[in-house]
């Protein structure tokens, strides 16, 4: 009897290292990140230095991550593309302390690897897109798409861009459906277009949109609000900041 | 009530479906009369092939559509020399996706009651002096008229609600290819998005049920005939 419990602890731990749920320390409880889709690079270079128990991530377009910590997803940590949705789990009553803001970065407009398209603003690229083209942007609400938005708003071409824009569920689709040459462009962030294999075609005026910004807060229901808040400080600290710079963050 | 962007959300996802079954009707009426009548081994591989969309998970088969009609794929290319635009992220992605996972609810409804027919029937129709084609047209196609629209009815409905496979192959473009499901699913990712999806939603139980209620008369009826 006592045996047979004594296995069937052994085989849970063991269920539990083979999920990933920490090889440091058995039976900790990992630490949940939920990051922007963007910072999918950082935070898995950055929880490979990380001393505390294992991050275990999930990455997506903010405001998606936003409404699942609101609905009661368990996360102990959110790190956002944009204020706004920080904001919004502040009033719902989940964020623990101050955000902060740790990171900011630029848009860009990118074409698959090999593309002839060439442009130099949002303006020429509508003009030079051939018949039929699709320009691929994050979804309405996820930051990368409301951040291009704002721009071709700002610059008055919204309205023309409208029946070219392939909304995706986040900015790394943007980027994947770009290299795939799926779509004839695509608006994400610099980091995103440095690390993938796609052209670049021009950086956009950070003046038609708002300031880009990366905000981290430990949420109110974690499970270990001291680890988490150390995460962060230890993603706003030296190790953070190399892995952000590394990456082409703009760092505060 | 309804604001005109969900309209335009409600009117594209009605005739996403409406031409889903236009395109696989007369195909899934042959596909289900040969797996109805065909005896031969092969059956049960081509039987196979046609479920395949009902339990494959509809993402997969999204995926496998645009490894078939992207930009720089095969079909991709046959498109692109027909019509000299692309399939991908356009309505036409949406009626391909919206057909493939409708199919085989299609096929197996008339497969069903084409092998319900009286081959009898059929040989009395033969023996009279009917052709293959004509005994099929004038015999065995009305006696099984029920299950084609009953497959027809279901097939409609499962486009209507026509979700993974869509938003890989055709995105999510305002107006081109944002049905029910896609709008709906990117209102729920934005907090605050709920209310304008709640009416989507409605929408989409009120057709959802009445298609099925539509669907379920076509069977009684063929019950008691």
């Amino acid at each position: 009897m006592k045996g047979a419990r004594r296995g069937t602890v052994a085989l849970l731990c063991g269920l539990a290292l083979g999920a990933g749920c920490g090889p440091r320390e058995p039976g900790r409880p990992p630490l949940r990140v939920f990051a922007a889709s963007s910072l999918t690079d950082v935070v898995e270079a950055v929880a490979r230095q990380w001393d505390g128990p294992d991050v275990v991530a999930s990455y997506g377009g903010s405001s998606g991550l936003a409404r699942q910590i609101r609905d009661g997803a368990p996360a102990d940590v959110f790190l956002s593309a944009a204020p706004e949705w920080v904001e919004v789990l502040r009033g719902a009553g989940a964020i623990d302390g101050e955000a902060v803001v740790f990171a900011r970065n630029r848009l860009v407009a990118v074409a698959p690897k090999g593309s002839a398209l060439r442009a130099h603003d949002p303006a020429e690229l509508l003009a030079a897109l051939p018949d039929g083209a699709r320009v691929a942007i994050a979804d309405a609400g996820v930051p990368a798409g409301e951040y291009a938005r704002a721009a071709l708003w700002e610059l008055g071409l919204l309205d023309r861009y409208r029946p070219v824009l392939v909304a995706m569920r986040d900015v790394r689709a943007v980027v994947h459906a770009v290299e795939l040459g799926e779509t004839e462009a695509g608006f994400v962030y610099t980091t995103d277009a440095s690390a993938a294999s796609v052209l670049s075609l021009f950086t956009i005026d950070d003046r038609t949109h708002p300031p880009i910004e990366y905000l981290g807060a430990v949420l109110h229901g974690s499970a270990d609000t001291a680890e988490a808040r150390r995460f962060l400080d230890f993603l706003t600290d030296d190790a953070g900041r190399s892995a952000l710079a590394a990456a082409g963050f703009r760092l505060p | 009530m309804l604001s005109e962007a969900i309209w335009e959300v409600v009117r594209l996802s009605l005739l996403v479906a409406l031409a889903a079954v236009a395109v696989s009707l007369v195909p899934g009426i042959l596909t289900g009369w040969l797996l109805a009548r065909w005896r031969h081994p092969l059956r049960a591989l081509v039987q196979g092939l046609v479920m395949l969309p009902l339990v494959l998970p509809p993402v997969v088969t999204g995926y496998l559509l645009l490894l078939v009609f992207g930009r720089s794929r095969p079909l991709g290319r046959v498109w692109h020399a027909l019509t000299g635009g692309h399939l991908a992220y356009t309505t036409a992605a949406c009626v391909v996706a919206a057909a493939v996972v409708g199919f085989p609810l299609l096929v197996e409804a008339i497969r069903l009651s084409v092998a319900a027919v009286d081959p009898r029937l059929e040989q009395v129709a033969r023996s009279l002096g009917r052709g293959r084609w004509d005994t099929f047209v004038r015999v065995t196609l009305p006696l099984s008229r029920p299950g084609v629209v009953a497959g027809a009815v279901l097939a409609f409905a499962r486009a209507l609600g026509e979700f993974g496979a869509t938003i890989v192959l055709a995105g999510n473009v305002a107006g081109e290819t944002r049905t029910i499901p896609v709008a709906v699913y990117t209102l729920l990712n934005v907090p605050g998005g709920e209310s304008a999806a709640a009416k989507l939603v409605a929408v989409s139980v009120v057709l959802a049920l009445a298609a099925l209620l539509l669907s379920f008369r076509w069977s009684v009826r063929r019950g008691e005939s």
